[in-house]
């Protein structure tokens, strides 16, 4: 009896551990496995390093500087004041230049700061944010006990501040992830910014991998590189002569733009002032906006032309056409048009008005196309909508409709006051007389590569707003501009250079102020077969409101550069 | 009679046989995993210190790029050049193919 009690007890005891165990490894398998992976599964996320910018010569425009978070664990630093002390030495001495020798005072209140932090009650504590590798290896060479770093990335420009504006920069957003802004970055920021990855292993106790564990890897796709057609030579070239200029000629901003005529591709783009993309923050955010593709001007006389070859290419006029209105001052729906210098040449033909930017001669162009032509003409040539340039900030600034033109707009925008275009707009359009009548799409980058394949941006023509003859036509009348215009002391002799010089004035408050004026000069070299076409913008001027006096120099500076660095010899 | 006893006994012993080798090979298979478990969690923090040494390598790699491209800027090379004394060209004197001297 006592043996069967016993064997019964047994049986209990055997079954309701056979019950708890079936509980455990059963009813409570998924909880139980899934608490037991999370403390030995560890996922870390692989981040995808940014793409890089790079020049037509493949140099580096913009990479990736490895940067480090330093962070403190106050629980764990013994000696606090000993140790902020020696931080702040490396931090304060890292901002310095070679030679200076660091403020006592600045290391004593950036220990002063670091000792607050490192006093708090608090596990884990940022010392510094955004530290170069060399302050790392300077830090880690003290050995202090609780302090160590985060690996993090920040966006390298080693150019500086040259084609700030193209590149464009990188900035957090709200939640503090990297997003491309303005130019390039900006535009290109799905493709540059890559895919990040995630790794999960088993690890041990001490946290090091166990390698017959669970794996898992989902490999980072890193970002796309961008070849731009910037040429870098090009680029410091006009950089340095527009920042020249812009001084010289006490301009309030300054642009320029060199664009292939044959492609569409700009091979430099500037405006000062700039900023150091490296340093963005420093800098006002005004400074970002890049001009050329997001301010809004009136091009003045550089538009006559565009209406010229509109005229020329609708068979109303032809360059030895004669003006027959051109011999006063023109009056029309009560305003008074004169010619720049208010002079007057009753026998002038149309080469003379474009030599000597005849605004009555241009008027009388403006008759002969009527509204419904000069209207489609400034369609035809990409006015009124986005170049589809591939830069973030692109604004496109609205042409009236036609129903809102009176007499007088008609004879105001045929020599380019009244209407308003951003630089980008204005080039593409005489490249297009440069070229042969076609209009290009305007094109940054040239070649996108992928992992396994390069994508190559090709040249895209939109359309044919005037003829190849119409376009001869208008660029011999343009090269007469250069050899007998305003702007002739300054071009290089035996260079065959088409251009127009444009001095516009700028509306204030619903009139012009004569004295506030936009100097440009646009044109392309040889004329013959234009290897670039340019055009140089100063933004008010105080030393010559004449586009003759400011731009056209710059212009021709920069052209004689290009002429060397493109080894063009003069044809006459 | 023994002849046929022997004949019967044949597959018996070949299924005996196949089995003892299963086991073997289980035993061996068993022993090997035990053995490479064994030797490779130990493996561990080699492992982790060839996954910092990469990581190292990489971030100098980098660095020394970046370094590179910043030597190799437009100012940089510029300012080289300036001092090896190379300078701007002022004049350029373009040759015409009539003055140049060619022989016949």
């Amino acid at each position: 009896m006592r043996l069967n009690t016993l064997k019964l007890i047994y049986i209990i005891i055997f079954v309701t551990i056979l019950a708890r165990l079936f509980y455990w490894q059963v009813f409570r398998f998924d909880d139980l496995s899934s608490m037991a992976e999370q403390q030995h599964l560890v996922s870390a996320k692989i981040d995808a390093p940014r793409g890089l910018i790079l020049s037509s010569d493949k140099a580096i425009l913009a990479s990736n500087k490895p940067t480090f978070l330093v962070f403190g664990l106050p629980k764990v630093v013994k000696d606090k004041v000993g140790t902020a002390a020696k931080l702040a030495s490396v931090f304060v001495t890292a901002t310095l230049e070679k030679d200076e020798k660091p403020d006592p005072l600045e290391i004593k209140e950036k220990q002063q700061d670091l000792l607050s932090k490192l006093s708090q009650d608090l596990s884990w504590v940022i010392l510094n944010k955004s530290v170069d590798w060399n302050i790392k290896k300077a830090i880690e060479d003290l050995k202090i006990e609780g302090i160590g770093f985060d690996s993090q990335s920040s966006r390298f420009y080693p150019e500086a501040s040259s084609a700030a504006h193209v590149l464009g920069f990188v900035g957090s957003d709200s939640l503090g992830r990297q997003v491309g802004y303005f130019g390039v970055e900006g535009f290109y920021n799905g493709q540059l910014k890559g895919i990040g990855g995630l790794v999960t292993e088993e690890k041990d106790a001490r946290g090091l991998p166990i390698l017959m564990g669970k794996f898992s890897l989902k490999e980072a796709r890193k970002g796309y590189n961008l070849i731009l057609n910037i040429d870098r030579a090009v680029q410091y070239s006009v950089e340095k002569k527009l920042k020249a200029g812009f001084i010289k000629y006490g301009a309030k901003a300054a642009s320029a733009i060199v664009m292939d005529p044959s492609t569409g591709a700009i091979i430099a783009m500037a405006s000062v002032p700039n900023y150091d993309p490296n340093l963005f923050s420093d800098f006002p955010k005004e400074y970002f906006k890049n001009s050329i593709v997001a301010d809004a001007y009136e091009p003045g006389s550089t538009f006559k032309v565009l209406v010229m070859a509109a005229g020329i290419n609708e068979n109303l006029i032809q360059p030895d056409t004669l003006c027959d209105i051109c011999d006063g001052p023109l009056q029309i729906s009560g305003f008074s048009i004169r010619t720049w210098n208010n002079k007057y040449n009753k026998d002038a033909n149309m080469t003379d008005v474009i030599v000597h930017s005849d605004n009555t001669g241009m008027v009388f162009v403006g008759k002969k196309l009527g509204l419904d032509k000069m209207y489609q003409y400034i369609q035809d040539f990409g006015f009124g909508k986005s170049t589809q340039i591939d830069l973030q900030d692109e604004t496109s600034p609205d042409i009236r409709p036609k129903n809102d033109w009176r007499e007088i707009d008609l004879a105001t925008s045929s020599f380019g006051q009244g209407i308003a275009v951003t630089p980008i707009q204005m080039i593409r359009a005489v490249a297009a007389i440069a070229n042969g009548g076609k209009l290009l799409e305007p094109h940054i980058v040239k070649e996108i590569q992928e992992d396994d394949k390069n994508t190559e941006i090709k040249p895209k023509v939109i359309s044919q707003p005037i003829s190849k003859e119409a376009a001869q036509k208008v660029t011999e009348m343009m090269v007469k501009a250069v050899e007998l215009g305003e702007a002739k002391v300054f071009a290089p002799k035996g260079f065959k250079i088409a251009g127009k010089t444009g001095t516009a004035q700028i509306p204030v408050a619903g009139h012009y102020d004569a004295n506030k004026t936009i100097a440009s000069f646009v044109g392309f070299a040889p004329a013959d077969n234009p290897k670039f076409v340019m055009l140089v913008r100063y933004d008010e001027p105080s030393s010559s409101i004449f586009g003759a006096e400011t731009a056209a120099p710059t212009f021709f500076e920069i052209a004689k550069e290009l002429f060397t660095y493109y080894n063009i010899a003069p044809s006459q | 009679m023994r002849k046929l006893y022997l004949e019967n006994n044949k597959p018996k012993k070949r299924i005996l046989r196949i089995t003892r080798f299963i086991v073997v090979l289980v035993v061996v298979l068993v022993v090997l995993e035990v053995w490479m478990v064994n030797r490779l969690s130990t493996y561990g923090d080699k492992i982790q210190s060839l996954k910092v040494a990469q990581a190292d390598l990489e971030l100098e790699n980098q660095i020394l790029e970046n370094q590179i491209s910043q030597n190799g800027t437009m100012l940089n090379l510029e300012s080289k050049a300036k001092a090896l004394g190379f300078d701007t060209t002022k004049n350029l004197e373009y040759f015409r193919p009539a003055n140049i001297a060619s022989a016949l």
